[in-house]
């Protein structure tokens, strides 16, 4: 057994141990004598719209929907387990997907443990924001690739869940000020075994940085399109699991700053690595909000050993087959950022976002394409929980001029 | 790349550790509650921060939108979400209970309706206590009463719900407002403490502009 094994057998078996003291514990006995111990609530969120894409695309206009039931259960006052389905009907395929389930495990005033498929704590959209009656906006911010992401170039990250366990702690600073901490380890990305890849997965292209460059399969042979696969519900393909954290200051609600960071090896040898760091902002003055964050990713490049190399990696003979090497050769760099600024006007909510994804790097040299976009949205607020939401996205690169579209949606929370 | 993993695994690592072991920290989060804090404190409390996290992603939701049971559920997982100590989170279900179970709350049984003729200074000033306090009306309509994101000015003559006269802010305070996060008797307070932050804020109003 690898010592990474002992240690995580070391943790269950501890975990085990306080599981049915964490379970029994009631800290609440006022609450305890008028309910009844244990709990079930249904909520979710929901929405209809229309997409019309605009200029010379042809991309045809739909109708799109989506319904994402949330169950709670509450065990005791210290455990709860919650799960999130979701169903999304567009351009007439209905997608589902787990988005999360898990249990929350309070261990004492600061401190919870989560153990199952969560949300990942990297930045705060995909944990906070994302669903469609808290997102302002009708599609997610163009660096991320689910969700209805009409991003102005490929996205650098999908809205993130993934399988493990999480350590969240709080620690007061002041009435109303706190730093919070987030560590994880979960199951990380992975290259699927097949040529397709499961949009409804998260997944992401692992950029052929360069015609004919695509990357690592371990064990495979080249195929059109390397995608890593995050939150898959396949099993991980290396021992070398997924390890970040985010560590933030905040003062509700004026501001919150985190740094995020996040980790893991992604083909079966564990050679090749996926990285990201994260930062994010957000902030609430009187009728103002801003939000904004900040991402950048490195993935390494395996060195192809194939006959028709790309010039500039060291190839090797492999008798014509397309194989892969496990050596990592190169790194591809990418980054972006969007932030996001709205002033609340009564029930309306004029908003503005500005995305940008720079060029991807490989050792300096820029491989792939700038993506900007601004996207202009106005809401209207039935109820605290029920929206009619209009956007405009305007794409500036000029192949993605003829993407623009505007939406429509009618979303609520439930 | 390394260094900055590196670095932000020390930061992570440190503040576990100050976590467990750190005095001063650790108390910044118990003094929020004591032993000796009152019920109604409690409530004051969970409504300021009702007011000032929930705002931070969502439009806070009205109390009486959700049964007691559920806010009991809501708030175990909102716990995690929003980064909330546990007892923070208990402090905003109390809040949020108190809010949905007015006429639970002793004292909270109708006395005669004040008129505007029978508001005294004296009144008005108990109000002001009130409305920074127990009411915590200042959690969301502000300390001076101009609003805030999720509550409206309390001090113009653009009143969005009936009136700036006394009878009409009553009739507010007593039922609430559907669909928003204003409730019936905020904060847990009596019929009597409805009645003199209605009188204050009518006061306030009213006041001609200098």
């Amino acid at each position: 057994m690898t010592r990474r094994k002992t240690y995580f057998f070391v943790g269950l078996f501890l975990l085990v141990l306080i599981a049915p003291e964490m379970v029994n514990a009631q800290d609440n006995p006022d609450v305890e004598r008028f309910f009844p111990r244990q709990g079930f609530m249904l909520s979710g969120y929901g929405g209809a719209g229309y997409n019309a894409v605009l200029g010379e695309d042809d991309t045809p206009n739909n109708f799109a929907t989506i319904f994402a039931p949330i169950m709670l259960f509450q065990i005791s006052d210290r455990f709860l387990f919650e799960g999130e389905f979701e169903f999304e009907l567009e351009e007439g395929v209905t997608e589902t997907e787990l988005e999360y389930a898990q249990v929350d495990i309070s261990i004492n005033d600061h401190f919870t443990v989560m153990a199952g498929k969560f949300l990942l704590p990297f930045n705060t959209f995909s944990e906070r924001s994302h669903p469609v009656w808290i997102n302002r906006f009708i599609s997610v911010p163009g660096v991320y690739g689910s969700h209805g992401g009409a991003g102005p170039a490929d996205p650098l990250l999908p809205i993130l869940s993934d399988i493990g366990v999480q350590l969240r702690g709080v620690l007061k600073t002041g009435r109303f000020s706190s730093i919070t901490a987030e560590v994880f380890v979960t199951q990380g990305p992975v290259l699927p075994p097949d040529e397709h890849t499961d949009a409804e997965e998260g997944a992401i292209a692992n950029i052929g940085a360069r015609e004919g460059l695509v990357a690592a399969k371990s064990t495979g042979t080249l195929g059109d399109a390397g995608d890593l696969a995050f939150g898959t519900n396949s099993s991980d393909n290396n021992e070398d699991k997924m390890i970040g954290g985010r560590i933030g200051y905040g003062l509700a609600p004026f501001i919150e700053i985190n740094v995020s960071g996040m980790t893991a090896a992604f083909d079966e040898t564990g050679d090749l690595r996926f990285s990201a760091l994260g930062a994010s902002l957000t902030s609430r003055f009187r009728n103002f909000s801003l939000q904004g964050e900040f991402i950048q990713t490195w993935q390494d490049l395996a060195e192809p050993e194939e006959p028709n190399p790309v010039p500039f990696m060291k190839a090797e003979a492999s008798g014509g087959a397309k194989v892969l090497s496990n050596e990592p050769s190169e790194s591809l760099t990418r980054s972006g950022y969007w932030v996001q600024l709205g002033y609340r006007l009564d029930k309306w909510d004029p908003i503005l976002r500005w995305t940008q994804i720079f060029d991807g790097e490989i050792d300096g040299e820029h491989v792939t394409e700038e993506g900007r976009q601004l996207a202009l949205g106005l809401d209207y607020w039935f109820e605290p929980s029920l929206a009619l939401k209009f956007e405009y996205l305007i794409n500036l690169e000029e192949d993605t001029i003829d993407n623009n579209r505007v939406a429509v949606q009618l979303a609520f929370g439930f | 790349m390394r260094t900055f993993a590196f670095t932000l695994s020390s930061f992570v690592i440190l503040y576990f550790g100050l976590a467990f072991t750190a005095p001063d920290l650790r108390a910044e989060s118990e003094n929020l509650v004591s032993s000796d804090t009152t019920l109604a404190e409690r409530i004051g409390l969970g409504a300021e921060l009702f007011s000032r996290t929930c705002q931070r992603c969502h439009n806070p939701r009205g109390p009486a939108e959700r049964t007691d049971r559920e806010w009991v559920m809501i708030m175990q997982h909102m716990q995690t979400r929003a980064n909330l100590l546990r007892s923070e989170a208990s402090l905003v279900r109390d809040f949020l209970l108190a809010s949905n179970n007015a006429d639970l709350v002793p004292g909270r049984l109708r006395v005669d309706l004040q008129t505007p003729e029978e508001v005294t200074d004296e009144m008005i000033e108990q109000g002001r206590l009130v409305y920074e306090g127990a009411g915590t009306c200042f959690a969301c309509h502000g300390a001076q009463l101009g609003g805030g994101p999720i509550a409206p000015n309390l001090k113009d003559d653009q009143w969005k719900i009936g009136t700036a006269e006394f009878a009409s802010i009553l009739t507010t305070v007593r039922n609430g407002v559907s669909g928003t996060a204003m409730a019936a008797y905020p904060g847990g307070i009596t019929d009597e403490q409805a009645q003199q932050v209605a009188a204050y804020v009518s006061a306030v109003a009213n006041k001609p502009v200098e």
